[in-house]
């Protein structure tokens, strides 16, 4: 285990201990009186959206303010990465600072469900006629599902991995890009023959953490995390990463990687993403949200769904993104009731089409594709393809995703040991190593979060 | 006659052997400080090109390193998604007041432990570099606390008061305090000269290399900071701007333009600094060098 890799999980059970220690004596985060509030309530949103997104959530902040103008104002800020916000929000509960409203990422969902410090989503939705809970593609409400059933928060950015296609260099390898490959072993295949037919990098991945691995274990209908995934009643105490079909597509991954087939972009999506806008690379696999930068004209690419690595019936694909956390402790009844329709507010039809349009996230509410903003976005085909790949992909455990609070840990133990899998090193013992290291990282955490 | 004819190509060569040899090393030398100073400035070169060049010129391979479709537009465009005018001043002060109190804060310190003659100087000395040796991660949470416990959560000061006296500079400043003769001090203080004399007009310009380069460490690492300016701070217009720069940019859709401008404006006060202050820190090095 790295320096840093043990400093921030320390950090992290620390965080973990502090969180649960100091339940209940936490004060309010925003200056309005809990018992008094009577006039406009004032939130405090803490986010994590950089670039166009940014632009785009705080235009939405500012539609929402004028909206409720007189009586609620929600005050915006910005807190770096996820885990920056992570380490933010530990000491934020310790001092009774927390915001109102958090925006956390995907994996930090056993985390967040773990502190005990923010209010079910369901226990304001089970209160409200008005909101429907099938609003939400089925993945999406399994992803964020509390052990109640209901939602442990409001899902806001979606995203999922899908396979982008360069027309013009699969054209050349004289294949058909609008009948692209739909396994693991196909894009293996197609990778080859576009190397070879015009040297140009087959394909590459997002290497920067180990979603693509999840991803790839999901769509053969495995688990990443043993026992299912952390969405029982049990805890998760180990990753899953030597199954024969993950050594299987690890194997061939490592192939490419090691005869340069494919680019290793390394921690830098950036400049995976510009590699292939700029015609370097034949295929990539990446998240939804690189679509308006991997393809600005909207024609050179063709989107296609992300590959099976088995055809079990449970296979799909995770999502990725964040979402929305009410605060509880230190907070009225009215802040947290102002909370409830902000974020209704962002999960409203309309604000999900436009937010949609406007960065590359996938809408969340499966009625966003009836306004008149959703059905623009929906004119473009690689735009469907994506929204269809969210709508059908069935709920199972393997694809609703791992949940641990030890997740961000534990992901660059994983990406480590596949980085050396790329360099050549031998993949069921490099992989069944990681397993081990894993364990010991979400046993600790486990402990620290009792 | 034959002797000089014949000796005359051997000595020309013996003249000229060095010559060309010296001519080659030295061609050899410029050819290496001019790629040393490709490698150097290439970097800036690119941060300033971009930030005045359109993204969609940049992503043209080498005719985006070419100056040829300047423009002021990432610069305006970085300005209306954050207010990086604000944040800039803010940086200034925050640098300002960091450097300003842990030089005087290191000097004091350093002065009295040196000085002084105080007991248990030595053993309050290793608890001071200590310090030096507790990662940074393991206090942040308790620093964090304590800022919001005196009510500073999202102020300038917050910014800046956990760092205002630092192990290092006290120990810098003790070391170069060290070769002070004693003697010298006894006879300025016997001359009616006070502790803030004596350290304004003999200890400093003495200790001015160590003045410098704590004063540069300093600044540059207030510039520069960017996680505990984040954790203390909310609102835009009380952050600095490295904390506001890093909105500008994004994973997957960078507009590399845009992040190019916010970089451009957060170097060049650092390079303007360097640039000044290395004539000085130049100058302080070998002052006193020869007796």
């Amino acid at each position: 285990m790295s320096t840093r890799t043990r400093t921030r999980l320390a950090l992290t059970a620390a965080g973990v201990v502090a969180l649960l220690a100091t339940s209940g004596c936490a004060a309010s985060g925003s200056d309005a009186d809990p018992a008094t509030a009577s006039g406009p309530v004032t939130l405090t949103f803490w986010h994590e959206m950089t670039g166009p997104a940014a632009t785009e959530l705080d235009a939405l902040v500012a539609q929402f303010n004028t909206q409720e103008s007189g009586k609620i104002t929600v005050d915006s800020s910005f807190q770096g990465t996820y885990a920056d916000a992570q380490t933010k929000y530990t000491a934020s509960v310790q001092s009774g600072t927390t915001p109102d409203v958090l925006m956390m990422n995907d994996i930090s969902t056993g985390f967040m469900v773990d502190s005990k410090k923010t209010v079910p989503l369901s226990s304001f939705t089970d209160a409200d006629p008005s909101f429907q809970d099938d609003s939400f593609p089925p993945i999406v409400s399994a992803y964020y599902a509390d052990a109640s059933g209901g939602l442990a928060a409001m899902p806001f950015a979606v995203s999922q991995p899908v396979l982008y296609l360069d027309r013009a260099l699969v054209a050349r390898a004289g294949l058909d890009a609008d009948a692209p490959p739909t396994s693991l072993a196909d894009v293996a295949s197609w990778a080859e023959k576009i190397h070879a037919a015009t040297g140009a990098y087959g394909m590459t991945m997002n290497m920067s953490d180990s979603w693509m691995l999840e991803e790839m274990s999901a769509s053969g209908g495995e688990n990443f995390c043993t026992p299912d995934n952390g969405r029982g009643a049990d805890r998760v105490t180990e990753l899953q990463l030597t199954s024969p079909t993950q050594v299987s597509f690890m194997g061939r991954l490592q192939q490419l990687f090691q005869d340069g087939t494919a680019l290793n972009p390394g921690t830098d999506n950036a400049s995976m993403v510009s590699a292939f806008a700029s015609g370097k690379v034949g295929m990539m696999l990446t998240s939804t949200g690189a679509y308006t930068t991997a393809d600005p004209t909207k024609a050179a690419s063709k989107v296609a769904a992300f590959p099976t690595t088995s055809d079990a019936s449970d296979a799909g694909v995770v999502i990725g993104g964040n979402a929305l956390w009410i605060s509880g402790d230190g907070h009225s009844a009215a802040q947290q009731q102002a909370a409830y329709e902000f974020v209704t507010f962002l999960h409203s039809a309309e604000v999900q089409a436009a937010w949609a349009s406007a960065t590359g996230y996938l809408a969340s509410n499966t009625a966003a594709a009836a306004t008149t903003t959703g059905s623009q976005w929906l004119s473009d085909p690689n735009v469907t393809t994506m929204a269809d790949q969210l709508a059908n992909t069935p709920a199972s455990i393997a694809s609703a995703g791992c949940r641990t609070g030890a997740f961000p840990t534990v992901r660059a133990t994983v990406i480590g040991a596949f980085g050396l899998v790329v360099e050549g090193a031998d993949v069921t013992a490099t992989m069944s190593d990681a397993e081990s290291k894993a364990a010991d990282q979400i046993s600790a955490y486990n402990t620290a979060a009792g | 006659m034959a002797a000089p004819t014949l000796l005359a190509p051997a000595l020309q060569m013996k003249r000229r052997r060095p010559a060309t040899r010296s001519r080659l090393r030295d061609a050899f030398l410029y050819a290496w400080l001019v790629a040393a100073v490709i490698v150097v400035c290439f970097p800036l070169y690119y941060i300033f090109e971009g930030a005045l060049t359109p993204t969609a010129w940049l992503d043209r391979g080498l005719e985006g390193l070419l100056p040829i479709h300047l423009t002021l537009d990432n610069v305006v465009r970085a300005t209306q998604v954050i207010p990086l005018g604000q944040q800039f001043a803010n940086s200034i002060v925050v640098t300002f007041s960091q450097t300003l109190l842990q030089v005087t804060i290191g000097i004091s310190a350093a002065y009295a432990l040196v000085f002084c003659g105080l007991r248990g100087t030595r053993a309050l000395f290793l608890v001071l570099l200590s310090s030096m040796m507790v990662p940074a991660e393991t206090t942040l949470i308790a620093n964090y606390l304590t800022i919001s416990s005196w009510h500073l959560i999202d102020t300038l000061p917050a910014v800046f008061l956990p760092f205002v006296a630092s192990a290092l500079s006290i120990f810098l400043f003790r070391q170069a305090f060290l070769s002070f003769p004693g003697e010298l001090r006894d006879a300025a203080l016997l001359d009616g000269a006070g502790h803030f004399r004596f350290i304004r007009s003999m200890l400093l310009p003495i200790a001015r290399p160590t003045l410098i380069s704590v004063t540069l460490v300093s600044a540059t690492a207030a510039w520069n900071g960017f996680f505990w300016p984040l954790l203390v701070t909310n609102s835009p217009e009380n952050r600095t701007v490295q904390v506001g720069i890093a909105q500008l940019s994004s994973a997957e859709a960078a507009d590399v333009g845009v992040v190019l401008a916010g970089a451009a404006m957060v170097t060049l006060p650092v390079l303007v600094v360097v640039l000044v202050a290395q004539r000085f820190l130049a100058g302080g090095i070998t002052a006193g060098a020869l007796k």
